[in-house]
């Protein structure tokens, strides 16, 4: 049995001339969404080629731009770096600078801290640790200035050496080694 | 397989293709790419930073010079010498003190004043000096060496009575006194090859 399409075709009711169909009927709406596929790939084909030019374009000014700073910002660098160099070397003259004054207030500290009736004959200063003789007029107040000294801010501890009583002078005499913090 | 079956199927492939091989692909390229200029911004913007504060750095590189100008750095090693010499001699003068002995340490050829790493802006001129005078004169006299114009570092050595009796009040200190300058760029001396090679 044949099948007859009484419905009228598009261009039959539109223009008045029935186009003979080139595609036939069931293949049509896969053929739209085919067709629909490959122009959803050109749209996203061509989407993504902008948006690519135009971060490539900004990038191309953004480097243009930083290429025309560019000696500018090399001079400002060199300055830093002379300034840091500079800010160095004025904390090392200070260091020195101090150095003296720094080592006199230690002696000077270090002949206050003796008891009245201990005196220092001598002091030696050897790898950080400062080598301490004296006079005292009792044993007694040597342990007073061995204790005295332990305290003082450079170094750790004070450790006796000697005391021996004095041959020539009433008193004794005595050594003490004060050792720097560890 | 029909025909429209193979059309629906080849634009489902179409759209996965165009996903996987366009979208995908293409996201990755912008994303490196606006990495890039991010990078490239942001140097930009350190740069806008370091010429925003040309003018501070260039006035706190003339403080820094002003500060350095307190001492003599640039001073030829003789000329230093002779002029700590003369501060010395002052100095003690004006602390009550005596300066008995100076003498050179170390070995006095050029090497030894060569800086002690390499990269060290100063050069060292190491003297031994003997201070005589009363406790609080010697210590003084410590302060005000190091505090002079020429750069002198001061140590103590040691520091004992004169007299070992306790006769008077003499201290005689010996200091390790280290002069600083700032260190003359070396040129690398010529090699026998270069010296035969400027003979013939």
């Amino acid at each position: 049995m044949r099948r007859i399409n009484y419905l009228p075709s598009w261009s039959e009711r539109h223009i008045g001339v029935a186009l003979p169909s080139v595609v036939a009927a069931e293949l049509r709406a896969p053929l739209a969404a085919f067709a629909g596929s490959l122009a959803l790939a050109g749209v996203l084909w061509g989407m993504q080629a902008t948006r690519l030019h135009a971060a490539e374009s900004d990038g191309a000014v953004y480097a243009e731009r930083l290429a025309a700073a560019q000696p500018e910002i090399a001079r400002v660098r060199a300055i830093e770096r002379d300034v840091e160099r500079l800010d160095a070397l004025g904390d090392r003259v200070a260091t020195i600078r101090r150095s003296g004054a720094t080592r006199a207030n230690e002696m000077a500290a270090l002949g206050n801290r003796l008891p009245a009736d201990v005196w220092l004959s001598s002091l030696r200063a050897d790898r950080g640790t400062l080598a301490v003789e004296g006079h005292g007029a009792r044993l007694a107040a040597v342990g007073t200035a061995i204790a005295s000294l332990a305290t003082l801010p450079p170094y750790g501890a004070a450790r006796l050496v000697a005391v021996h009583e004095d041959p020539v002078r009433s008193g004794v005499t005595y050594a003490l080694a004060l050792e720097p913090v560890r | 397989m029909t025909d429209a079956k193979l059309l629906r199927f080849a634009a489902i492939v179409v759209v996965l293709t165009a996903y996987v091989f366009i979208f995908r692909a293409g996201e990755t390229r912008i994303a490196v790419r606006l990495d890039e200029n991010a990078r490239i911004v942001e140097r930009a913007r350190a740069g806008e930073r370091a010429l925003a504060s040309r003018p501070r750095l260039e006035r706190q590189r003339a403080h820094l010079r002003e500060r350095l100008r307190a001492v003599d750095l640039d001073v030829g090693r003789s000329a230093l010498v002779a002029r700590f010499l003369r501060d010395a001699a002052r100095i003690a003068a004006a602390h009550h003190a005596t300066i008995p002995t100076i003498t050179a340490a170390g070995p006095q050829s050029a090497p030894a004043a060569a800086p002690s790493e390499p990269g060290d802006p100063l050069e060292a001129i190491p003297l031994e000096i003997a201070v005589e005078g009363r406790y609080a004169d010697v210590l003084a006299t410590m302060r005000a060496l190091s505090a002079a114009r020429v750069l002198a570092a001061v140590d103590v050595a040691s520091l004992a009575r004169k007299h070992a009796d306790g006769a008077d009040a003499t201290i005689t200190a010996a200091l390790h006194v280290v002069l600083e300058r700032i260190a003359p760029i070396r040129t690398t001396p010529p090699g026998p090859a270069d010296v035969r090679a400027g003979r013939g």
